[in-house]
């Protein structure tokens, strides 16, 4: 899922910076705007991003193999704006620690999985209407589901389009449909474990949730 | 390995960055043998073990068998080979080397970078680097608490097996697990993060420079730091001069 270095053109590496920052100033922006003090900012991103960290080592069985969550849209529906710097926080540490993704690749890294967990977050919102239960496990699942199928369709999207123009345009676009596919069990699983821990956040720690 | 030690941080940091970068822009073929020359030189000179990049290159590895098979099967031109229903296209196959020659080299510029940074006062330098501080503070507060989470999660983990419990492969029992594991490292990050806020406030979180800073923004960086950064960043200026001559020619 994440990008590894050298992977894009340095024109692209640069523009998903360009992207990230802007994106990362409007984030802590809207965030200050409804926090006055910057140590809630501070302290509340950089607390959840270790936790989100820690929470990717655990891996949901899928059978025959087991992944570890992305967790996209949990991060929108507990982080909210903050959810995007926390994402570049994250992923900086998993290129520095496990090589996961890559430092030039980063801007475009984060826009995909911080832009998909924004996105998560809006569908939340808009799907969340009544507190009750039924409501969190529903919009619950739909952030999971749609933060990892944004994320998918965004990396496709940007590997296919500057990958060389000696490849034909049907095979571009069947191998972005064929990425999603296969992301698709990832997806589904990825729902459910957002939805019932909604639901157990709802129940043990509502304020939680945004 | 000293020289890449005391190579000062704020210099350090942008001319490897400029080089990646400018490795990264490389597509012509005849100077992709360049980018392993380099990235051999830097990551000789620096002494890092190489298990060290071996170890760093199994996530990029699975991606870049990704790509390669896509570039081989749908590349157009001569077909090199056939293998059942598929064509083998040369075009594709040089592309492939290409991306996996350019991945490598430049991965191992990022493995020298980051290993042979010093954390201390790596704050200050940052932001000497003119990296906003919110951004900056967010991260070297994550980095302290990925550890203490992780150690939670681990005694969670030892709690569990020390109780002899064992999810076995039925996926309803394992998610009866891996969902309260997950919310309760959710609500204790939560609840420290709380405690965090409280403590930076009482410390007077929020005013600017600190002594610390101060003191670390007068440094001047060694003649070695300038020196070492004036080549780099005349490599990565050359490599680009001469990705656009190719191009343009």
């Amino acid at each position: 899922m994440h990008i590894p270095d050298g992977m894009l053109p340095g024109e692209i590496c640069a523009a998903g910076y360009a992207g990230s920052a802007v994106l990362t100033w409007i984030c802590i922006k809207k965030a200050r705007s409804s926090s006055e003090d910057p140590a809630g900012i501070v302290s509340r991103a950089s607390v959840m991003a270790a936790a989100f960290f820690v929470v990717s080592w655990i891996h949901i069985p899928l059978p025959p193999v087991s992944v570890h969550p992305i967790l996209a849209g949990l991060m929108g529906i507990l982080l909210g704006w903050l959810s995007f710097p926390a994402i570049l926080v994250g992923l900086f540490f998993q290129a520095a620690m496990f090589g996961h993704g890559g430092f030039t690749t980063l801007g475009v890294n984060a826009l995909s999985m911080g832009g998909a967990a924004l996105l998560a977050w809006a569908l939340y919102r808009m799907l969340r209407g009544k507190s009750g239960e039924r409501a969190i496990l529903i919009s619950g699942f739909a952030a999971g589901f749609a933060g990892v199928s944004f994320a998918v369709i965004a990396v496709g999207t940007v590997l296919i389009l500057t990958i060389p123009a000696y490849i034909n345009t049907g095979a571009e676009v069947s191998a972005v449909l064929a990425m999603a596919a296969a992301h698709l069990p990832l997806a589904l699983a990825e729902g459910i474990f957002t939805a019932l821990v909604a639901r157990f956040l709802l129940r043990v720690k509502p304020d939680m949730l945004m | 390995m000293r020289a890449f030690e005391n190579w000062d941080t704020s210099l350090k940091i942008p001319s490897l960055f400029l080089l990646m970068m400018s490795m990264a822009l490389i597509r012509d073929q005849h100077l992709i043998p360049l980018l392993p020359c380099i990235a051999a030189v830097l990551f000789i000179a620096s002494g890092i073990p190489l298990s060290l990049l071996l170890t760093r290159l199994r996530a990029p590895v699975v991606f870049l068998l990704f790509v390669s098979v896509f570039l081989v099967l749908f590349s157009e031109g001569e077909t090199l080979a056939r293998i059942g229903p598929f064509d083998l296209k040369s075009l594709g196959a040089i592309l492939a080397l290409n991306t996996w020659v350019r991945v490598l080299s430049v991965i191992s510029v990022g493995i020298v970078m980051i290993q042979t940074t010093p954390l201390s006062g790596l704050s200050g330098k940052l932001k000497r680097m003119l990296i906003p501080h919110i951004l900056i503070d967010i991260g070297i507060m994550t980095g302290r608490y990925i550890m203490v989470i992780g150690e939670d999660y681990s005694k969670m983990k030892n709690a569990r097996k020390l109780r002899g419990y064992a999810p076995g492969r039925s996926l309803t029992r394992r998610l009866g697990v891996i969902v309260p594991t997950a919310a309760t490292l959710l609500i204790k990050g939560f609840q420290q993060s709380e405690r965090v806020f409280h403590a930076m406030r009482m410390r007077g979180y929020g005013s600017n420079f600190t002594g610390d800073d101060r003191s670390r923004a007068l440094e001047r960086p060694s003649t070695l730091s300038i020196l070492l950064s004036f080549a780099t960043i005349a490599v990565s200026l050359l490599l680009i001069v001469l990705e656009i001559t190719v191009e343009t020619a």
